[in-house]
């Protein structure tokens, strides 16, 4: 039974008591055989679709391979090419990287204010709990035609908007200024009901009795929100951050969906994309393969100072026990 | 014609063989005619049609590389070349010339510069199938409602020259204030080829030779002014649509709807615009610009080829020579399918009587003799990337064509020397 106060997140968020796993792991093994055979589908699943091209792809990185005829050893080769000679690697990092600061902060904030909405005890809350996550489940096809629409500089449901308030309409696909934002746009929208689903099941854990005892000692709304709600959800918040940095570092079907080639001109040419092309329309998966790691690097570092800053302030919710 | 396919033909065993190809709904449709008359001379044989959903390149890559690829694929005149140095398609010039009559067709009916293309390394991996070079396609109705005199049909008229291709496209093109609600033209295939067609109708060269180039020539002022003049048709004349409005509606919609009066494409859009509702349009050839001599358009083909890894060399073999043989191109060309290839059916009467709704369905036979073929290089991939991005600018207004080639020569010199 949780306790007042623990969150319902993923133990590995949460820092805990370790077990003393060395001693015990085979025995235990030995107790529970049945629950191993029960787990070995999914197991093989994963050892043969996640973890052998984990692996492989290391080995691929180390090759030029164009996947029909047979792999060329070629060392650190690819990635001395990635490094020194191939321009578009920094172009779609950049990208990538401004995407990330475009999306993770407001997806953030708008999950945050979406989630308090979601919080409140009115009737019909259930059906707007709904409609905030109604674009996460919409197929991410039909999302890109139909903002492509909205986006469009002659009938855009936005254009019109500017229109109306006087101002001047703005090329949203067609310009690079504006290319980048308008995927930024469309990628709040769909996703910010996902992570507002997640700061909601925290605010839902937030006991009420911290809010009462301070109103009781006359703390205003806002420093209740700061000083109680904040710290409670940091848990959560953490999640979220560390979550949707790693996705949005990924992104690639939106740009390929809407811009199809990373336009105008390398504008929305992000990571993926890039690595998409090289693997498959120019034939190099060693090359693919190496901007993969090269991927999982960054973010594995990124993550890693994620979570240590995080920690430290995500702990104090642990502390009201 | 019987030919090869007597004894040798007839003896294979029954046996199912995958025919890879890709099509929009109304090709699919008229293959399978092909593809039954086949079946109905080797009922032994069962062709199965595999249609292409995405990319065909990416698709018969992933396929080949899962060891499951077809044994008979359309091979496109840009990307086979690929796939040709991979080992994944057949050698077949031994088994044309294994065989008397159709070695006789090979030789005589075929335009050369066709089966060149498709010879890579000094090998013959790919048969042309139909020939997709571009040509103007114009709407009858707006062209008699403005009095003007339509383009010719001929590919040897000097006459239709740039200056009086934009004077024809200023005088249809409609203006409401600011907006365009009638374009004179529209571009309704791909911008980056679209442009260096018509640049090369200038004399210009995109490359030092066509097959395996070695280096580039698109600073060639020729080059250059066919692509400035291409893109400012809509950023300065204001007769074509701009990036913005092409992104509204594209060139093939725009002229299913009236909304413009002449667009740059090819055969396979003739089924959808001969199916609109009140369009009468018929075809013309494209214009020649100062600096080059007569009406030029490109050489697009694409045809069949075998794979190298199939377990039936043989039937594979008998489908591609069916389908490419004059027996084969006259199903196609009574069908409407392709633009044959073979000069004896593209003269024929099948050929003419499949296209009802227009009158000069020949300036596509013709158009075979007057095309500049398109560049076979295995690095098509990144060169066709980086020309369509940086071109992008020239489209959108943003740069030069003079300053782009300039800057792009060098890159593309680059990715030709890596190939």
């Amino acid at each position: 039974m949780d306790r007042a106060g623990k969150t319902a997140l993923p133990g590995s968020f949460a820092p805990g008591r370790t077990l003393s796993r060395r001693r015990s792991l085979l025995a235990e093994m030995r107790r529970s055989w049945t629950s191993y055979l029960f787990i070995l589908p999914n197991l093989i699943g994963v050892l043969l679709f996640l973890a052998f091209p984990v692996v492989f792809a290391l080995y691929m990185s180390f090759t030029e391979w164009d996947i029909l005829t047979s792999p060329e050893f070629v060392g650190i080769g690819n990635y001395r090419e990635m490094f020194t000679e191939d321009p578009l690697f920094w172009v779609s990092l950049r990208n990538s990287a401004y995407y990330v600061l475009l999306t993770v902060p407001t997806t953030l904030l708008i999950a945050l204010g979406l989630a308090m909405a979601m919080n409140q005890a009115v009737r019909g809350i259930s059906f707007f709990r709904a409609a905030i996550y109604v674009p996460v489940l919409t197929s991410a096809v039909a999302v890109a035609f139909v903002w492509q629409w909205i986006f469009n500089y002659e009938f855009g449901l936005l254009n019109a908007f500017l229109d109306l308030l006087r101002l001047p309409s703005v090329r949203w696909l067609t310009s690079s200024d504006w290319a980048m934002i308008s995927l930024a746009i469309m990628s709040i929208w769909k996703s910010s009901g996902y992570f507002a689903v997640i700061i909601f099941a925290a605010l839902q854990s937030v006991p009420g009795v911290l809010h009462e005892a301070a109103e009781i000692d006359g703390a205003s709304s806002w420093n209740r929100f700061l000083n109680i709600t904040i710290p409670m959800i940091a848990p959560a918040l953490l999640f979220v951050t560390v979550i949707s940095v790693i996705g949005s570092f990924q992104v690639f079907d939106q740009v390929y969906l809407v811009t199809g080639n990373g336009g105008p001109g390398t504008a929305t040419y992000v990571y993926n994309l890039h690595l998409f092309n090289e693997g498959f329309t120019f034939f190099r998966m060693g090359y693919a393969a190496a901007l993969a790691y090269v991927l999982f690097a960054i973010l594995f570092v990124i993550t890693y100072f994620q979570l240590r800053l995080g920690r430290k302030r995500a702990s104090a919710a642990y502390e009201f026990e | 014609m019987r030919g090869g396919r007597t004894a040798a033909g007839q003896e294979l065993e029954a046996a199912e063989i995958n025919f890879y190809f890709g099509a929009n709904p109304d090709e699919a449709r008229t293959r399978q005619t092909v593809i039954d008359a086949f079946q109905e001379k080797f009922p032994q044989i069962t062709v199965n049609p595999q249609v292409a959903e995405g990319d065909p390149l990416q698709e018969l890559q992933t396929q080949f590389a899962g060891g499951a690829g077809p044994d008979v694929m359309m091979a496109w005149e840009l990307t086979y070349s690929g796939l040709a140095t991979r080992n994944v398609m057949a050698d077949l010039t031994e088994r044309i010339a294994a065989d008397a009559e159709f070695a006789q067709v090979v030789a005589e009916d075929h335009e050369p510069s066709l089966l060149d293309m498709f010879n890579w390394d000094g090998k013959q991996y790919v048969l042309p199938e139909q020939f997709a070079g571009v040509a103007l396609y114009y709407n009858k109705t707006l062209f008699a409602d403005a009095g003007l005199d339509v383009p010719p049909a001929d590919w040897t008229d000097e006459s239709w020259t740039w200056e009086r291709f934009l004077e024809t496209a200023e005088a249809l093109t409609v203006r409401d204030g600011d907006r365009v609600t009638q374009f004179g033209f529209a571009d309704a295939w791909w911008m980056p080829l679209s442009a260096t067609v018509i640049a090369t109708g200038n004399g210009g060269n995109w490359f030092d030779t066509y097959v395996d180039p070695q280096a580039s020539t698109i600073t060639d002022p020729k080059m250059v002014e066919g692509l400035q003049w291409y893109a400012d048709l809509a950023n300065v004349h204001r007769v074509a649509p701009n990036a913005e409005e092409i992104a509204t509606q594209a060139g093939p919609d725009m002229f299913m709807g009236g909304r413009v009066a002449m667009v740059l494409v090819g055969h396979w859009m003739y089924p959808a615009f001969s199916g609109a509702e009140g369009l009468d349009f018929d075809l013309a050839v494209l214009p020649v610009g100062p600096q080059g001599t007569t009406p030029k358009t490109d050489l697009g083909s694409t045809g069949l080829a075998i794979s190298a890894s199939t377990e039936y060399p043989d039937h594979a073999w008998e489908f591609v020579k069916f389908s490419t043989s004059p027996e084969g191109q006259e199903i196609i060309a009574q069908s409407g399918l392709f633009v044959p290839v073979l000069k004896s059916v593209g003269q024929s009467e099948a050929y003419l009587s499949s296209h009802p709704a227009i009158e000069n369905a020949t300036v596509f036979t013709d158009g075979l003799a007057h095309s500049i073929p398109l560049p076979i290089t295995t690095m098509w991939g990144e060169i066709a990337a980086i020309w369509d991005r940086d071109l992008g600018a020239v489209w959108r207004g943003e740069a030069n064509a003079a300053d782009v080639c300039a800057a792009l020569e060098p890159q593309i010199n680059d990715l030709l020397a890596r190939g």
